[in-house]
């Protein structure tokens, strides 16, 4: 095991396999900057689950009480749309392939997409059976245009 | 507990989950009281979870009071929409979700986590020379944690705080936050790496003075 694996599975020891235990203790004994390392980081765990430790003042629970017509909306506006944005950007946020994030994929599909809309508009397939949407006079003035349904009949002056 | 008969381990287990599965039934029967409007059934459920809900609203934004007023308008919340809960859900899942939430809208309005209160640590420093020294010790672990906490995105805390501090499993944490287990993973795996930098990288003496020894089983 490298050392850069190590890390990665000593960082989510708690939710290791069995196995993956043991490869890694097999590496403790082979790696003592690893084991170091292993102990500094349960020392931070250590710290921060002390310092984080719910122990309340004794009086902290007096007038505790949940009023229903408290300060708290049924409804805030505000609040669904940061809810709805916030699911939105989660979503793109969530991670398809390992660290991958999904706007990657995203932002590859809409490159792909573009590209082939850009080449469909260079081989002039837009145009739809000879119908002219956008009828450009270079000279003279475009005097009537009658449109019978199957064909489209344009009177232009001449210069 | 040990046993020398397995028959007794048997009776012991039954007897634990008969209890359990009562407890759930009672439970459940305070719930539906609730929905139906009754104030003491309400009231034996903030009794009966005050202390967690206000435990990871702490955990999360690092001060007692706030925690305790986030607590309040959790269930505010819950009273207001204890008619909306699926009984055939856990209550506990339910409320975690509202607490990190609630805790979630107050970290983006005041931004700062604050740690008010280190005492257990304190007692802890291994230098103490006089008071002036332990005010200071006590100002640099309060600024290594919070610089810590503060590196992490809300989601990144909330998973940290519900599998590492509140002892969640994976699932259950992926049920609160609503987010896949892989997800979940993912997120916990860059909160433990954040945390590790910002404490053994950029703070190592501060885990030295606060002497916290973590002892790794061998073999």
């Amino acid at each position: 095991m490298r050392c850069k694996k190590a890390e990665d599975f000593f960082l989510d020891y708690k939710d290791l396999s069995e196995g993956k235990k043991g490869f890694l203790k097999e590496h403790f004994k082979i790696c003592p900057e690893c084991l170091k390392e292993f102990e500094e980081y349960n020392a931070a765990l250590g710290l921060l689950q002390k310092a984080l430790d719910f122990k309340p003042p004794a009086n902290y629970w007096e007038g505790f009480s949940p009023k229903k017509n408290s300060a708290f909306p049924l409804f805030d506006f505000k609040s669904y749309l940061r809810e709805k944005l916030d699911k939105l950007l989660a979503l793109l946020r969530t991670p398809l392939l390992g660290p991958v994030p999904a706007y990657v994929f995203s932002v590859l599909i809409l490159i792909g997409a573009a590209i082939s809309f850009s080449s469909v508009f260079r081989s002039g397939g837009y145009s739809s059976g000879g119908l002219v949407n956008n009828l450009i006079i270079y000279e003279g003035q475009l005097l009537s245009a009658k449109d019978d349904g199957l064909l489209t009949i344009y009177t232009v002056s001449q210069k | 507990m040990p046993f020398d008969n397995p028959k007794d381990e048997k009776l012991a287990r039954e007897r634990l989950s008969n209890s359990s599965k009562k407890k759930e039934e009672e439970l459940l029967e305070i719930i539906k009281k609730a929905q139906g409007g009754d104030q003491e059934a309400f009231q034996e459920i903030v009794q009966r979870y005050k202390v967690q809900v206000a435990g990871i609203a702490y955990r999360m934004v690092g001060d007692y009071e706030d925690a305790k007023d986030i607590s309040q308008m959790v269930f505010v919340k819950i009273y207001q929409n204890l008619h909306r809960f699926d009984t055939t859900k856990k209550l506990s899942t339910w409320l975690y979700r509202i607490t990190i939430n609630a805790s979630i809208d107050f970290i983006r309005k005041f931004r700062k986590h604050k740690l008010e209160v280190l005492d257990n640590i304190i007692g802890e420093l291994k230098e103490k020379k006089n008071d002036v020294e332990r005010v200071y010790q006590r100002g640099l672990i309060r600024l290594a944690v919070d610089e810590a906490l503060e590196s992490l995105n809300p989601k990144q805390r909330s998973v940290f705080v519900l599998r590492d501090l509140e002892g969640l499993d994976i699932k259950e944490v992926s049920q609160v936050t609503g987010m896949p287990q892989a997800t979940v993973r993912w997120y916990l795996h860059r909160a433990r790496a954040k945390l590790r930098d910002e404490l053994v990288k950029h703070h190592p003496s501060i885990l030295e003075k606060a002497g916290i020894k973590y002892e790794v089983q061998k073999g």
